[in-house]
């Protein structure tokens, strides 16, 4: 998603999030997030006439909500993030707070004593 | 709320190294212990490190190493000059060691801000110098000759870097001076 104006250095696409093993990541461990790429995947049904123009579409969810994102952990001492731990967010008010769980973790990245890795949350369904 | 608004000094340091960023590309003059000096370049690291200056090579660095550092990325530097030379190292014993450390180390940071960071698992073995994959890089994206790698503002290059890198792979871990920041608001929010 790109911004369409940001105004001021705006960290665009950067939350805080609580990620942990209980539900929802409540009382997890605090991570900053960037780069977040929110997918919302759907798929699509198109009806045609006899001579096969379009003349309807269906819009329909055929596949589980998703994020991707960069971590940034607190100091090489931070626990990294494990699969299977959960985080809320609220990316629109439509959708409201939503909970996901993490589907993917890169290797950690470290520049001078900072510490980074790449995630991919996907939505929980239950 | 923005993290701007959550972490307390982020707006500042984010300010602080967008100006560095922005005045690399402006060629603005530097001064380092009250001599002028240029932009920390590839061809600065590649000579201080094959004398094994402190700052390059690791070490403490003794009154004789920050001369000796100071004249190699001194305006005045000439390899030929050696009658000046002698001149800058009789002006370096006037100043103040404890803060030309400090200085020169301002000056380096400032230099290597937007370096990439590095995997942690363990040590990758190299087949070639850090200038060999600078000036390939280069090369192959700009066509530049070696030599403009080589004498241009690592400020500069380590930001093309990260363009570059970013075009390739959208997905790349990227650092920030201000994550230093982030990271002790990080440890302070999680009590560690």
């Amino acid at each position: 998603m790109a911004a369409l104006k940001n105004d001021g250095t705006v960290f665009y696409g950067s939350k805080v999030l609580t990620v942990g093993s209980a539900g929802g990541g409540v009382g997890g461990t605090t991570y900053v997030a960037d780069n977040i790429e929110l997918t919302r995947a759907t798929g699509a049904i198109l009806r045609t006439n006899e001579l096969g123009e379009p003349s309807g579409r269906v819009l329909y969810k055929n596949d589980v909500d998703s994020f991707t994102c960069t971590l940034q952990l607190a100091s090489s001492a931070t626990v990294p993030p494990t699969l299977g731990w959960e985080v809320t967010v609220t990316f629109d008010a439509t959708s409201g707070a939503e909970i996901f769980y993490l589907d993917k973790l890169s290797e950690t990245f470290v520049k001078d004593g900072e510490v980074k890795l790449s995630a991919t949350f996907v939505d929980k369904l239950v | 709320m923005t993290l701007s608004e959550q972490i307390p000094g982020l707006s500042q340091a984010i300010e602080r190294e967008q100006f560095v960023r922005d005045s690399a590309f402006l060629d603005m003059p530097e001064t380092v212990c009250g001599f002028d000096v240029k932009p920390f370049t590839l061809h600065h690291v590649l000579l201080l490190s094959l004398v094994g200056n402190p700052f390059m090579v690791g070490g403490a660095a003794t009154p004789v190493d920050v001369g000796q550092f100071l004249w190699a990325v001194s305006t005045e530097w000439d390899p030929r000059a050696k009658w000046r030379r002698k001149l800058f190292f009789r002006r370096c014993r006037r100043i103040n060691y404890a803060n030309a450390l400090k200085e020169i180390e301002a000056y380096l940071t400032e230099a290597f801000q937007d370096a990439p960071g590095g995997g942690s698992e363990g040590e990758r073995q190299s087949f070639y110098s850090f200038a060999a994959s600078m000036v390939d890089l280069f090369g192959k994206e700009y066509k530049w000759t070696d030599r403009k790698t080589i004498h241009l503002p690592l400020k500069r290059l380590f930001q093309l870097m990260a363009v570059i890198r970013r075009r390739n792979d959208p997905d790349a871990v990227m650092f920030n001076p201000s994550d230093k920041v982030r990271g002790d608001w990080l440890k302070t929010v999680n009590g560690n």
